[in-house]
């Protein structure tokens, strides 16, 4: 199964490795990252952010006094 | 009390960031609380330095820079306090890879903390935020090149690490290890 690389993510680097036979692995490995990346990024955001930027906020009181 | 816009808009940009700087930080770290200590310490920062932000610049790629900055901070007070648990574990897969038998499939989390920092980094910008090299460079302060090359190396370590973690034995059914053996031969630069 040595097919070209087509991996939709990250593709020109895989593609800087001219004539790497690994193509599986490096799939994979892009698959992984992926994966890893998306799972997290479509969580909802923790209270305990929203909560700091709620705080965060208050304490400067939207920085009228710099007017 | 009338809110100023500009501090308006700084809190909304941390707050649509906070997802991809979560992901960043638990690549980064691999420890999903120091992850979120990351995140927090960067919304801080980022909020005690908001007027050093230029409105209209690429506010993701700042906070990404924010984020890096204290993961390496902090990355290097650990590294005094801690023993090198992931160091001993690389040491072992690459001394011992048959010996270590019924290790399965190594964690892929576990196998990327195997990367050193600036690599790891530059895999996971490009491959898994799906960032632009020259968006990679710039929070990382390097040139396009550098990123590439760490991409490069971190793909071709990593696919060693998963390669002998994979194997109990080294043994030509292993769809890694003939991977591995396939590459083994080339002259890499």
């Amino acid at each position: 199964m040595s097919e070209p690389i087509n991996v939709d993510l990250s593709d020109d680097t895989a593609s800087l490795q001219t004539g790497r036979p690994d193509t599986d692995l490096q799939s994979h490995i892009g698959r992984q990252l992926r994966a890893m990346y998306d799972t997290v990024v479509n969580q909802p955001v923790p209270d305990r952010f929203l909560e700091l930027l709620n705080k965060l906020d208050e304490k400067t009181g939207g920085t009228k006094d710099k007017e | 009390m009338t809110e100023d816009p500009a501090a308006r808009r700084m809190k909304d940009d941390i707050l649509a960031a906070v997802p991809a700087l979560r992901a960043f930080a638990m690549s980064l770290s691999g420890n999903p609380d120091r992850a979120d200590d990351l995140v927090q310490e960067t919304m801080l920062k980022a909020w005690a330095n908001r007027d050093s932000f230029t409105p209209g610049t690429n506010v993701s790629a700042w906070l990404f820079t924010i984020l890096r900055n204290v993961f390496y901070s902090e990355h290097r007070k650990r590294r005094r306090e801690v023993e090198d648990a992931d160091g001993q574990m690389a040491a072992r897969l690459a001394t011992h890879p048959a010996q270590e038998g019924h290790m399965d499939l190594v964690d892929f989390g576990a196998a990327l903390q195997q990367l050193l920092p600036d690599q790891r980094e530059a895999l996971i910008l490009i491959g898994g935020s799906g960032l632009s090299y020259e968006e990679a460079a710039q929070i990382c302060g390097c040139a396009v090149g550098t990123i590439k090359s760490r991409v490069n190396r971190a793909r071709t370590r990593l696919a060693e690490i998963l390669a002998v973690s994979s194997t109990s034995e080294f043994g030509p059914e292993s769809r890694w290890a003939t991977a591995l053996s396939a590459t083994s031969g080339e002259d890499r630069s």
